[in-house]
């Protein structure tokens, strides 16, 4: 079973049993730019994501 | 990760002040440095009034927040700019901004531009050539121009903006790399009153945008996530993800760049730009009676005379 990671409108599935900065930086994504939540709790970048989990990823970058 | 503080866990990291705190001490890290902040540069007092300039979004709702918590007498001001579409952007901002007021006991002002000058942002821009395709320039003279005339028609002592350290950080680089010295020299924490102008403020200046989205959802914030439409591709969320790339490979940088500014310009290493009172003084809008650079209308009463 693979994690779930939701950003905005999509969901990614990915392979889980490692830290979330690693999560990020396979997905090229700047840690800068978005929070992770699961369960309703933020995620530091050493926090594990297991299979099976859902994690949303907020943007935080704004402005125009 | 542990909390630094209390040793439970972590639930916001950031390196660049080598800090770890869980999901009591970061909202008590957070008020504590806009106090901080707020002292720092003497942006304002508890007995003074002051008008916070709220979009609904995360920075505005987190600071009026904090302010409310820290015993601040402030008012908000909502510019409904009629960005609506496929979106409804401009309506749920501006009805996300109320609810935030109700639930609070808050007295928030909602300004409607077309209700009172008879054209909303996005007509104003495609009437006009100074949009091109979006109307951002017209969008931010008009936002300019009517906080500043609510602030002086209320009798505030200044206005608020929440601006993080990223939307400076993005501005102060677009300024650098285009050596726009007029607007370099103008870029503070606080900018003092003079003639016809209020003074205005950014106590959010020195905190990360993922901070104070962290602190909205701490917090249990309902802000509007939805970004503004004509946002897509602007220059400003360009030099946001460059800034967020050079961060990535160094903690701190977009920190040190903007502080290293600051310092610059105490140092005066570029000439502090404001108008002089007895500029001011010399011209005043025909219509509004606002101080101007030109002969006549001033730029915004300009803007809306077809």
């Amino acid at each position: 079973m693979l994690a779930t990671l939701k950003i905005r409108e999509k969901e990614i599935h990915i392979r889980g049993n490692r830290p979330l900065y690693r999560i990020m930086e396979d997905l090229q994504l700047s840690p800068q730019a978005y929070l992770a939540v699961r369960d309703g709790v933020l995620l530091t970048g050493d926090d594990r994501i297991q299979e099976g989990d859902v994690v949303e990823l907020i943007a935080v970058v704004s402005g125009g | 990760m542990k909390c630094t503080k209390c040793g439970q866990k972590a639930v916001m990291h950031m390196e660049h002040h080598n800090l770890a705190l869980c999901q009591d001490h970061f909202p008590d890290w957070m008020r504590t440095q806009t106090a901080h902040i707020i002292k720092k540069y003497s942006m304002f007092r508890h007995e003074e009034r002051l008008l916070l300039a709220v979009s609904g979004g995360k920075d505005s709702l987190a600071l009026w927040d904090i302010l409310w918590k820290l015993g601040y007498q402030v008012d908000g001001i909502y510019l409904d700019l009629g960005i609506n579409g496929e979106t409804n952007y401009s309506a749920i901002s501006g009805e996300t901004a109320q609810t935030f007021a109700n639930e609070r006991g808050l007295r928030l002002t909602t300004i409607n531009v077309k209700a009172r000058y008879g054209e909303s942002i996005p007509e104003l821009g495609s009437r006009t050539k100074r949009g091109h395709q979006k109307p951002c320039s017209q969008c931010g003279l008009v936002k300019r121009y009517l906080l500043n005339k609510e602030a002086l028609d209320g009798k505030y002592d200044a206005i608020l903006t929440a601006h993080n350290l990223d939307d400076e950080a993005a501005f102060l680089f677009s300024n650098l790399t285009h050596w726009n010295m007029q607007y370099l020299g103008r870029q503070y924490p606080l900018l003092p009153a003079t003639t016809g102008f209020v003074r205005k403020v950014k106590p959010f200046c020195m905190f990360y945008e993922r901070e104070t989205t962290a602190y909205a959802l701490l917090c249990g914030i309902q802000y509007i996530y939805t970004e503004c439409p004509y946002a897509k591709g602007s220059k400003q969320l360009r030099n946001k993800i460059y800034l967020n790339m050079l961060e990535d490979e160094q903690a701190g940088f977009k920190s040190q760049f903007y502080a290293g500014y600051l310092r610059a310009l105490d140092a005066g290493t570029f000439p502090r730009s404001q108008e002089s009172p007895e500029m001011l003084e010399q011209k005043r809008c025909t219509q509004c009676g606002q101080p101007t650079s030109s002969n006549g209308l001033c730029t915004f009463c300009r803007l809306f005379t077809r």
